[in-house]
């Protein structure tokens, strides 16, 4: 059993960019792609998730955080909850005995519900297991029980899992990822939000009408509605806010044109990026269409489920998550009377993650997009001060160093992800009032949707093979 | 008979040339970008910082500019002319006789009307294409749907039993139904 969870550990350790390399190869060599041509995509696709969280990570993070430090600073914005971002949230999640077996446990239930017929995605994105393991660790904390920890993680992987299935046609449309599917924990738990959002604005008259797409962006700005345009426009923007100083005007002009261009790179390249991803996995997903139509000829189409960073090329979801952020700070000051005490800092590119299934979701109409973006952020807001002193807790008991990432061993800490997850505060909020409550009340949840889920897989399996 | 029907959806005789301005900033200004990136990485990486970082956007950049210019994998222009699948980008001209393509793998775009193809295969240097039928016009000013239907058809010509392809057929009659 050691010797099964230190390989699992020292895959888990490799992160995202190694780990997707090696399982694209393992998958493709199974579907009979063949061993050179596996390799080759798992390496492209490895460059393409290293080119993504290049660019997102430190291209775009890099030139943000010190920007919106500035801002914090200069406009004395104090909150005493401090956001020490997305790999400190990780680093707890998988230091829990949930985190140690969450590998095998979600493949083993990603297994049981494709042969069951209750998801069409093979999720290919272990390493993003750790959302789950998350959930599961921090309802472990709270009930005091190991045993409900491990149901939440796996009810909440059936959940996500669903989720990924029902946003694949639009993930397929509106990104241009045909075969693939988001079943992000993260990502995928704002796509309900953004459904009702959308579904109130289409009860709208008038607001139902307005759409702003990239196309019309173009259309009616010229060049500059053109993507490198918009980044360095909101790049300068954010940048006058955060570094005018009429006292060096020089110092300033550098320092906002320096942002403005980063960001105009930003939008530029990151749509390349993805372009690198899709072609590694061409030959996967053909491996797997071939595979079902040779053995089993009567299965619905598979999606291979990927992480969502292969979403964040959306012209739109980049402009959106890039307006946000400085919506994101005064979103944190309006809501400090309903309760926040969360400023974002280190999870600021985060909001792209948040984003990549409500593009699609609102048909790429940006005016809908904001209003959404709007909305999950001040939802995330709140629930990243709800679930702050979870985290803390669970920080504390996975050994995290909580003095050196928030300057004080006293200090609360949360993060935008996964500290604000819809579906991560619905089971501590349960979990809070009893732990079998929360099991009980969305474990038959999940079995309700994972049977929906499979009527509707078998009737698009029917209509496909009437077909033949 | 659905060779025969493909090959009579396809649109003999026409050209479409994506729009100039559309063209410099989808493809020439991404290349000037990466090249720009390039440089500025390999300073970075030479003067030791941020070393690995400056490592993977200099890889990064090299597979932009390769797709770019080397593999020319952006067609400026498109056409169907004589039997053929002529594809240009910067001055290389790509042809295909269509009865001679065996293979056609497409992952289409259905919101843009952009194709990435492989052709019988596709190889490093040629044969891999991102076509934007969307940004495309023929002489008329109409967009190069015609040509996006033809790589559908032809792939689902060459590979009926491909599921992806049944599943393209099944959603194409629920839209037609829905409208």
């Amino acid at each position: 059993m050691d010797a099964i969870l230190g390989f699992f550990g020292f895959i888990q350790g490799l992160g995202v960019s190694v780990m997707m390399p090696i399982i694209i190869t393992v998958i493709g060599a199974a579907l009979g792609v063949g061993l050179g041509k596996s390799i080759k995509a798992g390496l492209t696709v490895g460059v393409g998730f290293i080119g993504l969280n290049l660019i997102i990570n430190n291209v775009l993070g890099t030139s943000l955080v010190p920007a919106v430090t500035t801002m914090v600073e200069k406009f004395g914005l104090a909150l005493s909850i401090i956001d020490v971002g997305w790999p400190a949230s990780a680093a707890i999640a998988m230091g829990t005995t949930v985190g140690m077996f969450i590998i095998p446990l979600g493949l083993l239930v990603n297994l049981v519900m494709l042969f069951t017929n209750t998801t069409q995605t093979v999720d290919v994105d272990i390493w993003n297991y750790w959302h789950f393991a998350f959930t599961g660790s921090i309802v472990a904390i709270i009930t005091n029980d190991l045993t409900l920890g491990f149901a939440a993680a796996v009810i909440n992987e059936v959940i996500v899992l669903i989720l990924g299935d029902i946003t694949a046609p639009q993930v397929e449309k509106s990104l241009g990822m045909p075969g693939v599917s988001l079943p992000h924990g993260f990502t995928a738990a704002f796509a309900p939000i953004a459904m009702a959002v959308n579904w109130l604005i289409d009860k709208i008259p008038g607001v139902r009408d307005i759409n702003l797409d990239v196309q019309s962006m173009q259309e009616k700005f010229g060049v500059f509605g053109e993507p490198i345009f918009i980044g360095t426009i909101i790049g300068v923007i954010i940048g006058c806010v955060a570094y005018f100083d009429p006292a060096d005007i020089m110092g300033s002009i550098t320092l906002i044109l320096t942002l403005g261009v980063s960001l105009g790179a930003v939008l530029v390249l990151i749509p390349r990026m993805a372009s690198l991803l899709m072609e590694g996995l061409l030959p996967i997903s053909d491996g797997a269409s071939a595979f079902i139509q040779k053995r089993m000829p009567n299965r619905a189409k598979i999606y291979i489920g990927l992480d969502s960073a292969v979403g964040v090329g959306h012209p739109v979801t980049l402009s959106l998550a890039l307006i946000l952020v400085p919506v994101m700070l005064a979103l944190a000051v309006i809501l400090q009377p309903l309760g926040n005490q969360v400023i974002p800092l280190v999870d600021l590119s985060v909001a792209t993650y948040m984003l990549v299934l409500v593009t699609p979701i609102v048909d790429q109409n940006g005016f809908r997009g904001l209003i959404v973006g709007i909305v999950v952020l001040a939802v995330g807001l709140l629930i990243a001060t709800y679930m702050a002193p979870f985290q803390t807790a669970a920080a504390v008991q996975s050994g995290f160093d909580i003095a050196s990432a928030a300057g004080s061993a006293n200090a609360q800490i949360s993060s935008l992800c996964d500290g604000a997850n819809p579906l991560t505060f619905i089971f501590v909020f349960l979990s809070n009032i009893n732990g079998f409550v929360c099991i009980g009340v969305t474990g038959v949840a999940a079995v309700a949707f994972a049977i929906w889920n499979r009527g509707r897989i078998l009737k698009e399996a029917k209509e496909l093979h009437a077909e033949a | 008979m659905e060779d025969a029907q493909s090959l009579d959806r396809m649109p003999e005789g026409k050209t479409y040339v994506y729009n100039a301005r559309r063209y410099l900033f989808d493809v020439k200004v991404p290349a000037v970008v990466a090249a720009i990136a390039f440089f500025v990485a390999g300073y970075f990486a030479l003067a030791g910082m941020f070393t690995p970082i400056a490592i993977g956007v200099m890889v990064l950049c090299v597979y932009v500019l390769f797709n770019t210019l080397v593999a020319k994998t952006y067609p400026q222009t498109a056409a169907l002319v004589d039997g053929e699948l002529r594809l240009v980008s910067f001055g290389r001209t790509d042809v295909y006789r269509v009865d001679e393509i065996t293979r056609l793998q497409v992952r289409e775009n259905a919101m843009t009307h952009n194709a990435y193809l492989r052709v019988n295969g596709g190889g490093l240097l040629r044969g891999r294409y991102f076509v934007g039928c969307g940004d495309m016009y023929d002489e008329n000013g109409e967009k190069a749907l015609d040509l996006y239907q033809f790589f559908l058809d032809t792939e689902a010509r060459l590979d009926p039993d491909n599921i992806r392809v049944r599943s393209r057929t099944v959603e194409s009659r629920k839209n037609a139904k829905k409208n």
